[in-house]
């Protein structure tokens, strides 16, 4: 569970990034997190993985304050950021050792998880390698792997079907179904709205640092009146001018 | 074609300084920039230098005018700034014309291969003009004012000054570029970086031992005694000899009044030309081939199951930390070039030294002067001191804790959200650099210990408390850095070879060496004191410092976004 409440932040002391932001992400379900280039998500997700810290406003997760308790917090989560150039010159094997010593998972179960997730996402044959030599999708792929290593309850992603071939991404969207129907938590951003309407419970729509809507879809058709499709209902809603 | 040359040449200098006005949180831009603040920073630090070049300077000069060979300060200039921009070269122009990553972004762009080259060639000489300006203008300076010279030297001194980078940098890029055309090859290409990248630096090495035996066997000892006795600077050309074109360019200094130097001049134009020339055209045929592909990384995608599994054990948190700060260090080639050989350069630099110095038969003069210097017991102390103060200077600047946080760059994030809490991380930084500058130490020692025949108990005790001086410079270094880390950078050698925190440290620690040097050859206690005394100092400084970073450095590192 992910309980955002009155989170703030300001960038250069005018530009509203986030602007009082309240949010529950439940167990059990799949969570959209929608909006244009610039609207204020990657600064959201970076506030409720530790990396920035807001302003005003309170983020837990699993009930856990990330400033309070930061640590604690850090490990209810698997965090796959929008970039996954990282550790470039570390093979995939060793990364994906790095991720497990970090999240302390014992070896015997590393592993276990490594060959499971190696199969699954076919990355088993290319982890001697090196990891600049995977293509963007593969990237994509090991970090998925790495933060799944340690079985976190909550699962954070920052548009993580970019680059992905329609395989892993099947792959991907099967394994966070699978997460959420055992009663654990998985919240995402996207900006492809048709992924959002496929698989998630529910949908937050955030411009400008504030939240539009947030609820299923039923309730955005009700909010809306209309049988509109969810590209119109979303364009109307951040339309600007 | 010109102008996409000087186009070129300008971006890729502004992109190269990588200096971005940081906005206050007001969104305006400061008064003052950081930078500008930064570069009187640094010109006060380089002040007592200054003063001492200039002092120096004018005491050869005056010391070498009753013989008549005052000009020789001018070769002796002229060739030692050659050489240093020969061998400090090779680290730029590999760094710049192959492992930069703009280059993946000008090869598609319509550009020949010697407008990239060139440009490139043009940037790293600018940078060279500044650590040129530090050794020529104080020489051309008291030569100026106090042979009286007119307003020729002061042209000819322009143009030689000018001109001075272009030749040793040219040779440099040559060398480079032929190495990299034949390491090129294969599908490891960071391995073949570094081995082109090493096997460059021997070269440099050994054209330095080559160019200076050269020199020396130029001339017999009768005619140099002849040379010495008709003064008039007859000593000029001969110094100059020692690097390729410096003989004219002082020749044409020392003899500003006369037809004699605008001639030399010339010739030194000339051979400056030719040079580059040459530069330009091998680079056409070899630059392109070299360097395409030189990002590219293929991997074997061959590894069983049961191999993974093995090398699936757990560690702790901070070995596994360590562990991926080492290995990024020792894989990525700009900075395995900069932070790690760079620490065990110096006994080699310490072993070639000697054997350039002498010439010939009796070439082992020095190495006997210095050996029955340090055998006497009663220098034990002072010997220990500078074994000290020598470990202070290359821990502190090999660069790998006072770049540790401006290496992760935009990907310091990553840092942030992992479940490994911030102190943890800066030990694993600081204890990186304490095992590379510890290994690079016990290198220097033992070599030194060969070369000098150390006795025994010195060498015990300089590794003993030598361990205090490395974590002086390593904590230090992680400090500096943590004020003000560069982490806007698109390419790795930005964030080693154009940080300034790099150079802070580098400058702390030679203040701390010498003046640990000064306070031994003042006090002269003798061994067992002098270590007392050392481990006491620096190892309560330790403590300090470790304290500083366990509070005030998790404060700093939580606070960069």
């Amino acid at each position: 569970m992910i309980e955002l409440s009155n989170v703030s932040k300001t960038y250069n002391g005018k530009v509203k990034a986030v602007d009082n932001v309240t949010m529950n992400i439940k167990d059990g379900e799949i969570f959209g997190f929608l909006g244009p280039n610039g609207a204020g998500k990657t600064t959201t997700i970076k506030i409720i993985t530790g990396v920035l810290s807001a302003d005003s406003g309170s983020v837990k997760i699993n009930g856990i304050d990330i400033k309070d308790d930061a640590l604690q917090a850090k490990t209810q989560f698997g965090f796959v950021p929008d970039d996954p150039n990282m550790f470039l010159r570390l093979k995939g094997i060793e990364y994906l050792n790095f991720m497990a010593d970090i999240y302390d998972v014992p070896s015997d179960v590393r592993k276990q998880s490594i060959e499971t997730l190696g199969e699954r996402f076919e990355m088993t044959k290319a982890l001697g390698d090196q990891i600049q030599s995977y293509s963007h999708g593969m990237r994509q792929k090991i970090v998925v792997m790495g933060v799944l290593l340690h079985n976190p309850s909550i699962w954070i992603l920052d548009e993580p079907m970019t680059g992905l071939d329609p395989k892993s991404s099947f792959i991907l969207k099967e394994m966070m179904r699978e997460h959420a129907n055992n009663g654990k938590t998985v919240f995402f951003s996207t900006h492809i709205l048709e992924v959002a309407e496929k698989i998630c419970d529910r949908v937050a729509i955030i411009n400008k640092g504030k939240i539009l809507f947030c609820g299923n879809f039923k309730e955005m058709r009700n909010h809306f009146k209309s049988d509109e499709s969810l590209e119109k209902m979303f364009l109307e809603m951040t339309d600007d001018e | 074609m010109n102008k996409k040359l000087f186009i070129l040449t300008k971006i890729l200098l502004k992109n190269g300084t990588g200096a971005q006005e940081k906005k206050d949180k007001n969104g305006k831009k400061p008064i003052i920039s950081k930078n500008i603040l930064m570069l009187i920073l640094i010109g006060l630090a380089f002040l007592p230098l200054a003063i001492n070049i200039v002092l120096m300077v004018s005491f050869i000069y005056d010391t070498l005018v009753p013989i008549g060979q005052q000009g020789v300060i001018l070769s002796l200039g002229i060739t030692a700034v050659s050489f240093i921009m020969f061998f400090f070269g090779i680290f730029y122009v590999i760094n710049v014309f192959y492992f930069a990553n703009d280059i993946e972004r000008l090869l598609p762009l319509p550009l020949k291969p010697s407008q990239i080259m060139t440009a490139k060639f043009f940037t790293v000489v600018i940078y060279e003009y500044l650590t040129e300006a530090a050794i020529m203008l104080p020489i051309l300076g008291v030569y100026g004012v106090k042979s009286g010279a007119g307003i020729a030297f002061y042209l000819i001194g322009l143009v030689v000054f000018a001109l001075i980078p272009i030749i040793p940098l040219a040779i440099s890029s040559i060398i480079v570029m032929i190495i990299m055309r034949f390491t090129n090859l294969g599908c490891n290409k960071d391995r073949f970086k570094l081995i082109g990248g090493i096997a460059a630096l021997f070269i440099a090495i050994g054209f330095n031992v080559v160019f200076q035996k050269a020199a020396m066997q130029s001339v017999d000892p009768k005619n140099l005694q002849d040379m010495l006795l008709a003064g008039k600077n007859s000593f000029v050309g001969l110094i100059g000899r020692m690097f390729p074109g410096a003989e004219f360019a002082a020749i044409s200094l020392a003899n500003a009044s006369n037809i004699n130097g605008f001639i030399n001049l010339l010739i030194f134009t000339a051979i400056a030309a030719i040079v580059f020339f040459l530069f330009v055209y091998l680079g056409e045929m070899l630059y392109f081939k070299g360097v395409v592909g030189i990002s590219e990384a293929s991997g074997s995608r061959k590894v069983s199951i049961d191999e993974l599994k093995r090398r699936s054990v757990k560690n702790s948190k901070l070995n596994a930390y360590v562990g991926k700060e080492l290995k990024l260090l020792f894989r990525t080639p700009i900075y395995f070039l900069n932070c790690v050989v760079t620490n065990f350069l110096w006994p080699i630099i310490f072993l070639v030294m000697p054997m350039t110095q002498s010439s010939g038969s009796d070439g082992i003069d020095d190495i006997d002067m210095i050996k029955s210097l340090v055998q006497n017991s009663q220098n034990a102390g002072i010997i220990l001191a500078i074994a000290f103060a020598a470990t202070i200077f290359i821990a502190g600047s090999n660069g790998i804790t006072s770049t540790s946080i401006s290496r992760e760059g935009q990907q310091l994030y990553i840092n942030k959200y992992l479940p490994i809490s911030y102190i943890t991380q800066l030990h694993a930084k600081v204890l990186s650099g304490v095992i590379l500058s510890t290994i690079g130490m016990v290198v220097m020692l033992i070599t030194m210990a060969v070369v000098f025949k150390l006795y025994a108990s010195v060498v015990i005790l300089s590794l003993i408390s030598g361990v205090a001086a490395v974590f002086f410079t390593s904590l230090t270094g992680i400090i500096i850095d943590l004020f003000n880390p560069k982490l806007t950078w698109d390419n790795e050698q930005k964030a080693v070879k154009q940080n300034m925190n790099v150079v802070f440290n580098m400058l702390l620690s030679i203040v701390l060496a010498g003046a640990t040097g000064f306070a031994a050859f003042k006090l002269k206690t003798d061994l067992y004191t002098t270590f007392a005394l050392l481990v006491l100092i620096f190892g309560l400084l330790d403590i300090m410092l470790y304290r500083f970073l366990d509070q005030k450095g998790v404060k700093l590192f939580t606070r960069i976004e």
